[in-house]
């Protein structure tokens, strides 16, 4: 690995020697030039001396390098002698203190060449840090507005490709899927789909075993896969903190990465190790957000339940106490009409905790949500059956399209909706009106909507009802009771079906309560 | 008398319900409080019909239901709490007649408990129609015949809705689950075959219903299956 390096960086070298050659033979003859007019045509030889340091500087500067600084020295050396000192175009090097004068020259045009050369290093280090620098922070910059994880690896698939220009392999989980960037691929295409790649596809990059082996053994692979044709890859771990995050691999081809690129790689590396460690910790306090908010509302639920089921129940206790110590001496219409009240309030109690199981299905998540294709014009037939078994009396006109219409849902939560909306606006309703029940298929949703005539909804009991759990500050008696519980039960199930819920006040007649529920799965 | 019948539960308000609604309606109820007590009454007992509730003390009421089906043959009627679908439908494909729901009332109760016996008896003796007609309201199916007759006028139905209507026919009042018709009709039960079910239910109710928005004939039983209406059931 490393002799193969080196062979690659003399061969590198070659160019630029033949460009620093051309550069020093230029600056040089041009010395040359100038100091044999000074020389012949005025006769003066004291800048001689001073106009090749010049050059030896001239020469540091633009090579950078020592050698072509030390050719230049010496050169200028023997110039001066043979060109310029008598005897013209011949060597002396007898002439009296020319040791010195040779030599001073010569330690005067290393110095300076050391000088230049230095500078010239250290102003491309500074540019080179300066520019990485500015890199990252515009990485780093990036970095702070991704708020996916998916987002993050895109970021680092990016820069990677962009610094080292080599074909680079995300792994996120040994033998996972795994996401590849050719060295020709253009970004935008490879990353626009996010095409992950399963092991079983054909191309499986031979180094797809080195990936597994860094994410396992969490440290950085160095994989000499083919010595003759030169390929290597480096396979670098993500981690941050003794979390692994996933691997990366750049095949490195032919040519080895330098160290600045590799330290860089590496830099950037670090960097979006870290990114994912705040994106998993930002992931985790937004599920406990989440489940601290899912609380609040079962907790503001179970407070709201607790309050509806009491009315009944003193009801029960009151009317079926008064039977059981006076039942003898009352009258039969009134004991009769207790037994009635009795009976209504249980069925009432009955229907909210139908409610409340409704719920608890739903909780955590929706994994009660058990969906199958069910025909709406079923889960319709079986809410109005059920209500007509509470109110025999139940005036309901049912308008939906002649087709049938089949969706995905959980068919008992979608019966317990409709069951909830026609029981609502019966108790709400004008009793010798009818409530209009009308399904209607819409382009990617279906509306199922219950109109009754009532009063309808103020505004404010509408903001209540509808954004939540909240209940009226002043009770209205029982003619209200249960609706803010209800209605929001029903959105509840709705949301769970990533449906919505809606109500206006339809002038005329009453409040319109709707829902809709998205075609999907092939409808 | 009408009947023996026992029930297995273990709440005495339900227990007292039951058999004040029995007796008044002249069936001889047995109670039995856990699942021990339940096998061996069966066997002394013999009851004509079982009431069981699936949530006992001692022992699955699913598991119970397997053991009286394997040692004693009589209806089951299961009595379920409402929010458990896939309990009513296992219990029924493990051979249970038929599913009540907690609450009910008694007129429901009676209903099931007739349709359950008239099965048993193979509805020879106490109906006064033949054994291959089913009558309802204005619907007739004819199962010698082959055909569905409603107000007096033959219906016309593809092949697939009629052999569904003449199993439904063949068990008046009682459920059958979406597998059980899956089976019995296409012979096996491919998902895509549920929908296809749900397609011919659709198609027969817009045939024989009057309004199909309110089936009469056809009721669905949502997350369970299909029931054909009986005298005794009939809303029309």
């Amino acid at each position: 690995m490393k002799t193969e390096s080196k062979q690659k960086k003399m061969r590198f070298d070659i160019v630029q020697f033949l460009n620093q050659l051309v550069i020093t033979i230029v600056v040089l003859s041009i010395a040359t030039a100038i100091n044999s007019i000074i020389v012949f045509s005025y006769e003066k030889t004291t800048n001689v001396s001073g106009i090749f340091l010049l050059a030896i500087i001239v020469v540091s500067t633009l090579t950078g390098q020592y050698f072509w600084g030390i050719c230049s020295a010496v050169y200028s050396v023997i110039a001066t002698n043979f060109f310029f000192m008598y005897p013209y175009f011949a060597f002396d090097f007898s002439l009296a203190g020319y040791p010195l004068t040779f030599l001073v020259m010569a330690t005067t045009s290393m110095l300076t060449c050391a000088l230049t050369v230095n500078m010239h290093n250290q102003r491309d280090r500074a540019k080179q840090r300066e520019k990485m620098a500015y890199l990252m922070n515009e990485m780093d910059q990036k970095l702070l507005r991704a708020d996916t994880k998916e987002e993050i690896i895109r970021l680092l698939m990016e820069h990677l490709h962009v610094q080292t220009e080599r074909p680079i392999l995300y792994l996120e989980q040994p033998d996972g899927e795994f996401i590849f960037l050719e060295k020709k691929d253009r970004l935008e295409n490879v990353l626009e789909g996010w095409p992950k790649r399963t092991i079983e596809e054909k191309y499986l990059p031979e180094y797809y075993r080195d990936a597994c082996i860094a994410l396992e053994e969490q440290h950085i692979v160095n994989d000499d896969l083919d010595p003759v044709k030169g390929d290597g890859v480096l396979c670098i771990p993500v981690m941050w903190q003794k979390k692994v995050f996933g691997a990366v691999c750049i095949e490195l081809g032919e040519d080895a990465l330098t160290e600045e690129i590799q330290e860089f790689a590496q830099g950037i590396i670090n960097h979006f190790a870290i990114a994912f460690d705040h994106q998993a910790l930002r992931e985790t306090q937004q599920q406990l957000l989440m489940e601290q908010k899912e609380e609040q509302i079962r907790g503001s639920l179970l407070r709201s339940i607790s309050h509806d089921l009491r009315t009944p129940l003193t009801g029960i206790l009151g009317a079926s106490a008064s039977i059981l110590e006076n039942g003898e001496r009352m009258q039969p219409e009134l004991r009769k009409k207790l037994l009635q009240d009795i009976n209504e309030e249980a069925h009432w109690l009955l229907r909210m905790i139908e409610n409340v199981l409704s719920v608890t299905k739903i909780g955590n998540h929706n994994p009660g949500l058990k969906k199958s294709l069910e025909p709406v014009e079923e889960v319709i037939a079986g809410s109005v059956l059920h209500c007509k078994k509470y109110y025999p009396d139940l005036k309901i006109e049912i308008q939906q399209p002649d087709e049938l219409i089949m969706l995905p849902m959980d068919p008992i939560l979608i019966r317990q909706v409709v069951t909830n909306l026609i029981d609502n606006a019966h108790r709400h309703g004008k009793s010798n009106e009818k409530i209009e029940l009308t399904v209607a298929l819409e382009k990617d949703y279906i509306e199922i909507s219950v109109q009754d005539y009532g009063p309808g909804m103020s505004a404010e009991d509408m903001q209540h009802v509808f954004r939540g759990l909240g209940r009226r500050k002043q009770q209205e008696g029982d003619a209200s009771r249960g609706l803010g519980l209800g209605i929001s039960i029903c959105k509840t199930i709705v949301e769970a079906h990533k449906g919505q819920l809606l109500a206006e006040n339809v002038a005329g007649k009453g409040l319109k309560v709707l829902f809709r529920l998205p075609l999907e799965e092939g409808n | 008398m009408n009947g023996n019948v026992l029930i297995i539960e273990d709440e005495d308000a339900i227990v007292n319900v039951l058999t004040s609604i029995l007796i008044a309606n002249e069936y001889i109820p047995v109670v039995a409080k856990d699942g021990n007590q339940a096998l061996t009454m069966l066997r002394s007992f013999q009851p004509d019909v079982v009431l069981l509730d699936l949530g006992l003390p001692d022992i699955d009421g699913v598991d119970l239901l397997k053991k009286m089906k394997q040692t004693y043959n009589c209806p089951v009627l299961v009595v379920s709490a409402r929010d458990n679908e896939w309990e009513k439908v296992e219990a029924l494909d493990l051979g249970a007649d038929d599913y009540i729901t907690k609450p009910f009332g008694s007129s429901e109760l009676l209903a099931r408990i007739r349709v359950a016996l008239r099965n048993r008896d193979g509805g020879e003796e106490k109906e006064t129609v033949s054994k291959n007609i089913y009558c309802c309201g204005k619907l007739l199916v004819d199962l010698e015949k082959h055909m569905v007759m409603l107000d007096n006028k033959r219906i016309h139905l593809t092949k697939n809705e009629l052999r569904i209507m003449e199993l439904l026919s063949r068990n008046p009042g009682k459920v059958l689950t979406y597998d059980y018709l899956i089976k019995n009709i296409w012979g096996s039960d491919m998902p895509e075959n549920n929908r296809i079910l749900r397609v011919n239910m659709a198609n027969i109710r817009r045939k024989l219903e009057e309004n199909p928005a309110e089936p009469k004939y056809i009721i669905t039983e949502i997350g369970v299956g299909y029931r054909l209406a009986d005298e005794s059931y009939f809303l029309g």
